[in-house]
């Protein structure tokens, strides 16, 4: 189910909002989590049928691996490591078999041999957040950060929690362990919540799909079409799109999670303000960023065992965080191109200058790295990025398509322009945050606008047909 | 206030659901599809197509869907002039377009450049055709708004290096070679511009009246005599407006009952003459001039000439008008050869003369040979080629046409190539038997066509080569070239025969020797074709088996003949010493057929063509075939080529018995260790071809439950596949045929998912009167032809695509089915059946998850009637009783109910089976005024369940449903009505009425088969 269709937003949503707040009533918040529950399974039916057991399944299994990690010492190794094999295992057959499988007959015919029959696996959505999840907590527990859940349904609320089951953030266990039992729900959290998902929706279904039209009509632009300007626009709309879409995914989970008394940890800060590509990556995703750095970097030896052995990890880091988007050499040349980076800049010590040196220069030169990093992720193969960056750095004027100028109407254009200024704000501004943080009639005000103007045009523009699945939805 | 606004917050999320509740409904005419919930069970809850028919279903159903709708479209229109209506574009000030006119507008047409001038070809021929049998012809272009006005359009790029929209092009080629009949609208509306007049609305697709105007007295200064200065004057008639753009933007449904076919007579002047105009939907605002300069207009909207489903006799008219709009040129359509068969005969042709059959060139694995009844070419494969040299083409007096009549063996896709400036590509359609094929030629001084005969090995018969000339003055002596011209028109190879002139390849023709009439006299005498080293190189083992396979693409084939042709033309007229040498040991290969293959039979057996390639001299070449397994010999050594030339050698192997699954082998009559042995099985069966929508296709993909037999399989784009375990339906159907005749049994899959009958069911996958290149019925028919050309039945389950938007009536899909039938599909495809005609089994349109009664009525009204009235067609299942569980499809349960539903119809036709459907309501009888008995008659069964329930009932009086209180089995042949009020005098009863009737109880009856009692609609 996406957040931004007329399903959830005027069936679900209320639905949940009902039985949760009713439940309180009725019967004390004793149910909360289970309705909670309920629903978030019901969620994840509605997009994913068929591999709802699959969820439940592996849920009960890592729920009793921790349970048997925190009771049997001796035996731990081989607990954590069923774990890590189940969960692994299972990301990597839905994820990864396909494009193992299909580049493996690509060798087979060129060597002359028979291909493997296989039919193609259908991905489950949301299995890389939810097993990142389920892994942070068996290795916690295993660490004894935190203690194994004895409440099952507590803990499947954790993994399957509907706000960020299918695109995050990567919610911690201990992040949120005290709040399953022991949250607050009030008027101020419920404002809160509506507001950072209005402002969500907003992002979303008006500036994130009206860049999104952009730079679609252009990636899907002959090669030979592309001049310097339509592929520099292409490259923009793509860096805003991907930016306002997976972030308003991100606003819309943390603030239905508020309506509900939960606190989600932020997954972005402003990324495109970012003076270096390691400050972007404390920046963007951070969830994820966070969670490769503590389960997979450190573990790997970090950057204490000298700085051939850290720019190693590094790398191998980034490949994987790559490969994490997917099963395809695109990611894994955006991956590599961004642990080049981070690599470089760890070398040269460009990453311990002070931010606020050359802050302006070195702010246009990440976003200038970043943006054709993009252009590497959103290109349907390695030949299509190099010819779309091939055209970015070579000057050429070809008279703009027509089906490029049908995407530039005013109302995408202006959404696009609407947008441009995320490149521009100071790296530590957030704009729901200034809608929210002061009390007084002008946020309010600006608030009641959003309520009573925005969400009946996103409504709109959803029915109206205009709407497109969230981008790390695939992921 | 942050409580309230949280409270605010909630009511909007509750606001759709009370809307609904309390039924409130805003009666906007917004287009949407009426779909209803899917139904709900256990199983359902973890299909994902549950959740996508209900997240369709909620989205279309929405119910503040059509104010919010409004309301954004409006905004951006008034605040971002833009829209998202796919099919309007926002000018300046105001002014609206259809997006198709802005296609054209941007000047990008040079890709059809080519398309055009063929166009221009073919309406040259269609003028010279109809005015040389004393009609008048009249062609006219409606431009588009944004022709007429570019001003107003914005800012649209135009295409810098073309800058030729098709308008443009066609005005280019008839300006080069003046075309009499084409009137310039663009030209006289653009002079008419001038003064002022405003002839577009700013909100409309087409010319208002003013416009309209100008069109009509253009067309009336053409037709009427000199005296006639009468003033056309505006009579409206009631017409539909397809044009609205506002109301298009806005998101409007835009409903017509326009019928395609409409006739008009109008009663003030007998003596004006009788019309008939094909157009399109340009015609509305200029019928009410239009109808003053005729007797009597017919009104075709069809992009085809003439209409495929409206049965119009073009003798009846004195004038043929043909008015398209700017926007439809590319997607226009003339039958020259249907509109030759109809005036060649009562024309007055002025010159007309016979090509010399000897003049055709083999090029490319092919083999000619010159026989007392015309040239007999022996072809191959897609590669096999032919040219007609030299031909002399049309010029600014003289246009000509060459006239093919040509026997084929088996219904086949003959490619034409003009070799032209820019070369051109044709495809004609041969059915078994004379077929005559019309190439109008273009204004050049000569030509040469190349012609690919068919895709398969097959023997054809090239009756006559003749030049048709159309002159508007005497034809010169010089125009006819000697060496080509016979004196006589219905000259032939009579004489020539006796005569004798078969030259050497590469002599001249006129060098007659006589050791070529002695060849002549002793058999048939084929010539060589000139292989050049690197074409016999071509022709390698592998090439051979991938000419008798069936390619991917035609057009892969295609090319590669093509460079065969550039090959081997050069050295074409190489004397007979070029053919490859002779070895001491000679090699044959067979080529082989696709493994699975199943040949149509006839009869109880079927005539197949065994062709391959040989090296040196092996002399005859026999074949014969075995059964797989057990050596069985089905067919014993039988000599199939007596004379191989050419490296060819090509023989029909008859009366091989259907069965399978078979081998062939061939071998040297002179040396039988010379021979060679096909390793793939092929068979002699029935090849069924399934055509449709969604509920057709599904027949290959819903269900995995059963398992396929042995002797079953699929032919679609990739060739023959086994079924294996996917698809119910047609797993039932095969495997209950084959479980009851044993012979192979071979399902073309040719249906497409949401293609229309009709073009106004056109929803972006195509639709089936579609016939031109590159449409689904083209591919099918190319589909067919690769499996053979024939097949034994025709199953047709569709019409929802028709149904969903209302638009189409009954009477026109029942016209566009019955000529589907018998225009398209039993015109083009062979009839492999016993039957007179071939047999096509329609399946009314299943029970759908949504949509409005009337037009799904509609439809399923206008297939039964089809059934009844179209000779040789059948309703081959009721199927509103099977469960669809509220989705698009049915569910895979059914689809085996379906299947064998289907092949119980087949097996009764094939005199297996003796019923083949359900009962009947037989009549009604109304006891008192709450009960009514309903009669049913039985054809398999004797009795019917449920005794009582039975639901799928209702009674319609006063225009409202009556309330029903019980319907239940009264005995045998009598269902029993009981009503809660008293019934009026006059009542209608229907019985499994509509788009989604109830079907929890239907009646079933108690034959084996389990058949429902068939839907009624009656009084």
């Amino acid at each position: 189910m996406v957040f931004s269709s007329t399903f959830f937003l005027f069936g679900f949503l209320p639905a949940v909002i009902i039985f949760y707040f009713g439940q309180r009533l009725l019967f004390q918040r004793k149910l909360r989590n289970a309705v909670l529950l309920f629903f978030s399974y019901l969620f994840y039916l509605y997009g994913a049928a068929s591999f709802l057991l699959i969820l439940i399944l592996s849920t009960l299994a890592d729920y009793l691996l921790g349970l048997l990690i925190e009771r049997n010492l001796k035996q731990q190794n081989l607990y954590l490591s069923l774990s890590l094999i189940l969960n692994l295992g299972l990301l990597a057959y839905f994820k990864y078999a396909n494009f193992f499988i299909s580049e493996l007959n690509i060798l087979l015919l060129n060597s002359g041999l028979n291909p493997i029959a296989w039919t193609d696996v259908i991905l489950p959505i949301g299995i890389s957040f939810f097993t990142f999840q389920k892994l942070s907590y068996v290795i916690d527990v295993y660490r004894r950060k935190t203690p194994a859940l004895v409440n099952v349904i507590d803990f499947a609320l954790y993994i399957a929690m509907f706000p960020q089951l299918i695109a995050g953030p990567i919610v911690r266990f201990r992040h949120i362990h005290s709040q399953l039992n022991g949250r607050r729900e009030s008027w101020d959290f419920f404002y809160t919540g509506v507001m950072r998902f209005c402002w969500g929706l907003a992002k979303k279904v008006v500036i994130a799909n009206s860049c999104g039209r952009i730079a679609n009509a252009i990636f899907s632009l002959e090669l030979e079409l592309l001049d310097t300007k339509i592929s520099w626009l292409g490259a923009l709309a793509y860096t805003l799109q991907i930016y306002f879409d997976f972030s308003a995914y991100s606003d819309m989970a943390i603030g239905i999670g508020l309506l509900f008394g939960f606190t989600f940890p932020e997954n972005f800060n402003r990324p495109y303000s970012a003076v270096s590509i390691t400050d972007f990556w404390r920046r963007w995703h951070m969830t994820l960023s966070r969670w490769f750095r503590d389960y997979l970097y450190i573990p790997l030896g970090g950057n204490r065992q000298g700085i051939t052995r850290t720019c190693l990890n590094m790398a191998v880091v980034c490949v994987l965080c790559g490969l994490w988007h997917g099963a395809n050499w695109t990611f894994l040349v955006w991956g590599i191109y961004h642990g080049s980076f981070l690599v470089l800049e760890r070398i040269t010590g460009m990453r311990d200058v002070s931010p606020n040196k050359h802050k302006v220069l070195r702010r246009a030169i990440t976003l200038l790295l970043v943006t054709v990093g993009w252009v590497l992720f959103r290109s349907q193969d390695i030949s299509q990025a190099i010819g779309f960056i091939h055209a970015m750095f070579t000057v050429s004027n070809i008279p703009i398509s027509y089906t490029v100028s049908l995407a530039l109407n005013y109302r995408d254009l202006f959404f696009l322009l609407a947008a441009l200024p995320i490149f521009f704000l100071p790296g530590n501004f957030s704009g729901i945050k200034a809608l929210l943080s002061p009390r007084g009639p002008v946020p309010l005000f600006a608030g009641a606008l959003m309520i009573l103007l925005l969400v009946p045009y996103c409504a709109a523009l959803i029915v109206d047909g205009s709407n497109s699945p969230f981008i790390y939805f695939k992921f | 206030m942050r409580k309230t606004l949280s409270l605010i917050f909630v009511c909007i999320l509750l606001t759709p659901a009370a809307v609904w509740l309390i039924g409130l409904n805003f009666d906007l005419p917004m287009a949407r599809i009426g779909l209803q919930p899917p139904r709900l069970y256990r199983q359902a809850l973890f299909e994902n197509e549950f959740y996508l028919a209900f997240d369709q279903y909620v989205n279309d159903s929405f119910s503040l869907r059509s104010p919010l709708i409004l309301a954004k479209r409006w905004l951006d229109h008034r605040l971002f002039h833009m829209t998202d209506a796919a099919d309007v574009h926002i000018g300046i000030d105001g002014w609206l377009y259809s997006r198709r006119s802005i296609e054209d507008y941007r000047k990008d047409a040079c890709s059809d450049k080519t398309d055009i001038q063929w166009l221009a070809l073919e309406l040259h021929a269609l003028e010279k055709i109809i005015q040389a049998s004393g009609r008048r012809f009249l062609f006219l272009v409606a431009p588009n708004k944004s022709t007429i006005y570019p001003e107003f359009v914005g800012n649209v790029p135009q295409n810098q290096s073309c800058r030729h929209s098709r308008l443009d092009l066609l005005n280019e080629a008839v300006t080069a070679h003046p075309l009499k009949s084409l009137i310039r609208l663009d030209k006289l509306l653009r002079e008419e511009k001038n003064s002022y007049t405003l002839l577009y609305e700013r909100d409309s697709t087409f010319w208002n009246e003013a416009g309209a105007l100008v069109a009509a007295e253009a067309i009336q200064q053409n037709i009427a005599d000199a005296s006639d200065d009468r003033i056309l004057d505006y009579r409206p008639i009631d017409v539909a407006g397809r044009g609205n753009l506002s109301n298009l933007l806005l998101g409007f449904n835009l409903h017509s009952d326009d019928e395609s076919v409409e006739r008009h007579t109008f009663a003030g002047d007998p003596d004006l003459p009788r019309g008939i105009v094909y157009c399109d939907d340009s015609v509305q605002m200029f019928l009410p001039y239009a109808l003053q300069m005729f007797s009597r207009l017919d009104v075709i909207r069809s992009s085809r000439l003439p209409s495929m489903q409206n049965g119009e006799d073009l003798n009846a008219y004195d004038v043929i008008l043909l008015l398209k709009s700017e926007s439809e040129l590319k997607a226009f359509d003339i039958d020259i050869d249907k509109i030759f068969s109809v005036f060649e005969d009562q024309a007055q042709i002025p010159g007309r003369y016979s090509l010399d059959l000897k003049t055709v060139v083999p090029i490319s694995h092919i083999a000619l040979g010159v026989t007392a009844e015309g040239l007999e070419i022996k072809s191959l494969a897609a590669q096999s080629a032919l040219k007609f040299e030299s031909v002399p083409a049309s010029d600014n007096n003289i246009f000509r046409i060459l006239k093919l009549s040509m026997d084929s063996s088996h219904p086949e896709l003959m490619t034409v190539h003009y070799k032209t400036e820019r070369p051109y590509s044709t495809s004609k359609a041969l059915k078994t038997g004379l077929n005559k094929v019309y190439l109008p030629l273009p204004l050049q001084s000569s030509i040469t066509l190349h012609i690919h005969p068919g895709h398969w090995a097959g023997l054809f018969l090239l009756r006559s080569a003749e030049i048709l000339e159309f002159s508007d003055r005497p034809v010169k002596d010089d125009l006819h070239p000697d060496k080509l011209v016979a004196a006589a028109t219905d000259l032939k190879l009579e004489e020539s025969d006796t005569q004798s002139q078969v030259p050497e390849p590469g002599a001249d023709s006129d060098e007659i020797t006589r050791e070529d009439v002695a060849v002549l006299n002793t058999e048939k005498a084929f010539r060589p074709t000139p292989f050049p080293d690197d074409a016999v190189a071509l022709m390698s083992e592998d090439s051979i088996k991938s000419a008798s396979r069936p390619t991917d693409e035609t057009q892969n084939s295609l090319k590669e003949a093509d460079t065969i042709l550039e090959k081997s033309t050069k050295t074409a007229r190489q004397p007979a010493s070029a053919a490859p040498p002779v070895e001491k040991t000679p090699t044959i290969v067979v080529s082989d057929f696709e493994d699975g293959r199943i040949f149509q039979r006839r009869g109880q057996s079927a005539d197949i063509v065994v062709s391959g390639k040989y090296t040196g001299a092996p002399g005859a070449i026999e074949a014969r075939v075995i059964r797989i397994g057990t050596a069985e010999v089905v067919v014993p050594w039988t000599v199939i080529d007596a004379d191989p030339v050419n490296g060819i050698f090509l023989g029909v192997l008859s009366q091989v018995p259907q069965g399978g699954w078979y081998n062939v082998q061939v071998r040297s009559m002179l040396d039988h260790s010379v021979c060679s042995k096909g390793r793939h099985k092929w068979g002699v069966g029935i090849l069924v071809a399934t055509l449709g929508q969604s509920n057709m296709k599904e027949w290959f993909y819903t269900g995995t439950s059963l398992t396929s037999d042995s002797l079953l399989r699929r032919f679609s784009r990739k060739g023959w596949k086994k079924l294996g375990n996917r698809g119910h339906a047609a797993i039932a159907f095969g495997n209950r045929i084959i479980e009851r005749v044993g012979i192979p049994v071979g399902l073309l899959d040719y249906a497409k998912n949401g293609s229309g009958l009709r073009k106004e069911a056109d929803w972006g996958t195509g639709y089936w009167e579609d016939t031109a290149s590159g449409s689904i019925y083209n591919r099918f028919l190319t589909g067919v032809s690769r499996a053979g050309g024939a097949v034994e039945f025709v199953i047709w389950i569709q019409g929802e695509a028709d149904a969903a938007r209302g638009t189409v009536t009954q009477t026109e899909y029942r016209a566009s089915l019955e000529s589907f039938i018998g225009n398209q599909v039993r015109a083009d495809v062979d009839n492999g059946s016993d039957s007179k005609h071939l047999p096509f089994l329609i399946v009314t349109m299943v029970k759908r998850p949504g949509g409005k009664d009337k037009p799904h009525q509609a439809i399923r009204n206008a297939q039964k009637i089809v059934a009844e009235h179209v000779p040789d067609c059948y309703l081959a299942a009721t199927t509103l009783d099977l469960k669809n569980l509220g989705r698009q499809h049915l569910s895979p349960e059914a689809y085996i109910t379906m299947g064998s539903r289907v092949a119980q119809t087949v097996l009764f036709i094939l005199g297996e089976e003796t019923y083949h459907r359900g009962p009947w309501v037989s009549g009604m009888k109304r006891l008192d005024n709450r009960t009514i008995d309903v009669k049913i008659r039985h054809r398999g069964g004797t009795d019917f369940t449920p005794a009582t329930g039975i639901t799928g009932w209702e009674v319609i009086a006063d225009g409202t449903r009556q309330p029903i209180n019980q319907v239940y089995r009264h005995d045998s042949e009598t269902i029993r009505i009981t009503l809660k009020n008293p019934l009026p005098d006059k009542a209608k009863i229907h019985y499994l009425y509509g788009a989604m009737p109830d079907t929890t109880n239907p009646v079933i009856d108690n034959s084996t088969m389990a058949l429902p009692l068939e839907e009624y609609q009656g009084g």
